[in-house]
């Protein structure tokens, strides 16, 4: 199919010209019919002799074909694959029909010592062009047939002699033998030099034609492998999370190769195995054996050393660590080369085809160029997350004896050791609530410092945040709300728009926000989030409690990291004070404004305005 | 009451390895104990335990799994059921460049994962429900 395809767009490619000048052709017709009318008028005032009726009517024979041709040839031109063949089917039956006419033309003016019969040389050059080396040749014969025949039937008087036009308009027989035997051979030479030189020529300019083919099927084929690298690049830069980069580079590593699978394979920690870090379109068998140890693996430590490797045809070698894996899984070719980051090979980046041989060597640079950029955007992303890492690590570190501490007080809290008395208890309990809490600090420390660092942020994605606060995240609101004897309500006011944010971001903005009324409203109290739309397409979120308020001397701090204000101190003794500094940072991350207001004893209100990214496409319009 | 089992806890957090000790203890548990993977690794050579409770950060950051890993292709080791506890989250494995790739996108090499800090009931709940399989 593919080979089918190729040779239309060949035989396209040289017919193009055929294609162009179908209609040129038809044209030229018309101008030869009606000059030639013209011409035949003018002649025959300055030469008697000349058979006007006849001439005449052969042009009208003309041109009545012609209009036929003109019917053929548009609709040749309109069909699709068949257009070529067609056009070529035409031109024969053209050039069968203008030899007659111009035969019959010329006999009338004369055989073969008429002026025109050079007119017969400019169908050999055309047949030369547009038809096949062999079509050139026999319409030569048939060139030089049709002058046999005429001059034979004059001289053997099967048919009457006509004049030599302009020449002598008494004359009642043609030339002699040797002059008609002489000018014969003379258009045969003639003949056969035009159908040599064009063909000839015809053959090197397909040759060269097809030359300038391939060079523009490999342009373009490059063109098309750059375009898609370009678009792999950008997108692997927009990418904040290292799993993503590394499959989006194999998953178009493998769409721009045109192969089966790819993978990429990262070194662990001790440098001793390297294991699949992104794999696409391999079966899972294949990446399950747990990686590839580096000692036993001769082609992976030289990869590692810095050089590639390609090989054409899997089976000839056996130097590879599952052979009966790579067997399986069908691949033939494959070529692996180093991910060098920061100066140091940390990994290998693979491509496999199910096909022998499928790697040329532009291949390999190409794909070594795909794998320097890949490992220049893992370092990139590297260096950034390494700073992200450090707060978890951080975070990590001190959670760690904090929760040894809680586990050894719940193991005494519980008696596993002994039993212990009302005070012990009261106190152990205490001591664990106030534990729970430096907990909760951590984890918010460590939320904020991620808010701040831009670097750390998720890629923001559309939302649909009716979707999400009702969803799981809603359930365990409610959940909290009930243990608390709170009733929460929670509604969505019609289409909402979706909004810019992640999945973290709004956890950490509508998870405080909640969280607090429920946290500050005394049981019995209601707690009601509501969203909706404003007139210019902002999203709204209300939630309002009918909990203790917010004095108004603290309404200033309370947005500063670890405010508590004195009535929430009493109120609840758990709190980090940390909340509102993070709904804050989320905000400004989000281009978001919040307004609260409150009165003492009386309840909240904190409205949070979030731009639409656009009117959610699964509802009507409003 | 559940048969008492042969359990190996490894973690680098003596203190919190003495707390686990003592719950498990008390319903009969033989305990043994590990305080990285490599030691580990040693004592499940000496006797393959009913139960491995491992953490995951210890002098590397992803110890745990590296052995969990190992223990998984070995046919000897590889039915002994693993009880993961750690402070580390999901979002730590997606935020840590090169560490824990291999982790991501694939089966957690464990039979249950537990978060830190260890509520002693939940484990011993936890602990039975394996064990019963």
């Amino acid at each position: 199919m593919q080979l089918g395809q190729e040779l239309i767009r060949e035989q396209l490619f040289f017919r193009k010209e055929l294609i162009e000048r179908a209609e040129w052709f038809i044209r030229l017709r018309w101008i030869f019919v009606f000059g030639g009318a013209l011409a035949g008028v003018v002649a025959r005032r300055f030469w008697p002799p000349l058979p006007l009726t006849a001439c005449l009517a052969i042009l009208a024979v003309v041109g009545g074909y012609n209009l036929a041709l003109a019917t053929a040839t548009r609709r040749a031109l309109a069909a699709g694959d068949d257009k070529v063949p067609r056009l070529t089917r035409l031109a024969h039956v053209q050039m069968v029909c203008d030899l007659s006419a111009l035969a019959a033309l010329i006999y009338l003016s004369g055989g073969l010592f008429s002026p025109l019969a050079p007119f017969f040389l400019f169908h050999v050059i055309l047949a030369g062009f547009f038809l096949s080396p062999e079509s050139c040749y026999g319409y030569g014969a048939l060139i030089l047939g049709l002058l046999a025949a005429m001059t034979a039937a004059v001289h053997l008087s099967l048919a009457p002699f006509w004049p030599v036009l302009f020449h002598d308009p008494g004359a009642t027989a043609p030339p002699g033998p040797a002059a008609t035997a002489g000018v014969f051979a003379l258009y045969a030479a003639m003949v056969a030099v035009t159908t040599l030189i064009t063909t000839s020529i015809k053959v090197s300019l397909r040759a060269k034609g097809r030359e300038l083919l391939k060079i523009s099927r490999d342009l373009d084929q490059n063109n098309r492998k750059l375009t898609a690298l370009y678009e792999m690049v950008k997108e692997m830069g927009s990418h904040t999370g290292w799993q993503a980069l590394m499959d989006n580079a194999t998953r178009q590593a493998a769409r721009i190769m045109g192969v089966k699978g790819c993978a990429i394979k990262l070194l662990d920690a001790q440098g001793r195995r390297l294991r699949f870090a992104s794999v696409y379109g391999l079966s899972a068998d294949y990446v399950a054996n747990g990686g590839i140890e580096i000692e036993k693996s001769t082609i992976n430590r030289r990869i590692l050393q810095g050089s590639g490797y390609a090989v054409g045809r899997i089976q000839e070698r056996d130097i590879f660590q599952f052979p009966e894996q790579i067997r399986k899984e069908g691949i033939e070719a494959m070529v692996c080369l180093p991910l060098r980051m920061d100066k140091r090979v940390s990994g290998v980046f693979c491509v496999y085809s199910d096909r022998s041989d499928f790697f040329s060597d532009e291949d390999v640079q190409f794909f070594a160029m795909m794998c320097d950029l890949t490992a220049l955007a893992m370092a990139q992303l590297h260096s950034e997350l390494n700073k992200t890492w450090f707060l978890h690590k951080a975070a990590h570190q001190l959670r760690g004896p904090l929760h040894a501490i809680q586990t050894m007080l719940d193991t005494l809290r519980r008696e596993y050791p002994g039993p212990l008395n009302a005070d012990q208890q009261q106190t152990l309990a205490r001591a664990g609530k106030r534990l729970g809490l430096l907990d909760t600090m951590i984890r918010d420390l460590l939320d904020l410092g991620l808010r701040r660092d831009p670097e750390a942020d998720q890629p923001l994605q559309p939302m649909d945040l009716g979707r999400h606060l009702t969803g799981e995240a809603g359930t365990g609101w409610r959940a909290q709300a009930e243990t608390r004897g709170v009733h929460l309500s929670m509604e969505a006011d019609g289409e909402l728009p979706l909004v810019l944010a992640s999945g973290t971001m709004i956890e950490d903005l509508f998870g405080n926000l909640i969280v607090n009324a429920i946290k500050y409203t005394p049981s019995g109290g209601r707690v009601s989030v509501k969203l909706s739309t404003e007139t210019d397409g902002t999203l709204r979120c209300e939630i309002a409690d009918s909990g203790i308020g917010i004095p108004e001397e603290a309404m200033d701090r309370l947005f500063s990291e670890f405010f508590r204000a004195p009535n929430a101190r009493a109120f609840c003794e758990e709190g980090t004070g940390l909340g509102l500094a993070i709904v804050k940072e989320v905000l400004s991350r989000l281009h978001g404004t919040i307004r609260i207001t409150s009165r003492p004893a009386q309840g909240t209100q904190v409205s949070v305005w979030l731009p639409a990214h656009s009117r959610n496409p699964t509802k009507g319009r409003q | 009451m559940e048969t008492a089992a042969d359990i190996l806890i490894i973690d680098d957090d003596r203190d919190l390895v003495s707390a686990m000790r003592i719950v498990l203890e008390s319903r009969s548990h033989r305990v043994r104990t590990a305080f990285d993977g490599k030691e580990g690794y040693a004592r499940i050579r000496e006797k393959a335990p009913d139960l491995i409770i491992l953490d995951v950060m210890m002098t590397t950051d992803t110890e745990g799994f590296d052995l969990a890993y190992q223990l998984r292709h070995q046919p000897e080791y590889r039915d002994i059921p693993i009880l993961m506890v750690t402070s580390f989250t999901q979002r730590m494995a997606e935020d840590g460049p090169g560490r824990f790739q291999h982790i991501l996108g694939q089966d957690w090499p464990v039979t249950q994962l537990m978060e830190k800090p260890i509520d002693p009931e939940a484990l011993l709940d936890t602990v039975d429900a394996i064990l019963k399989g």
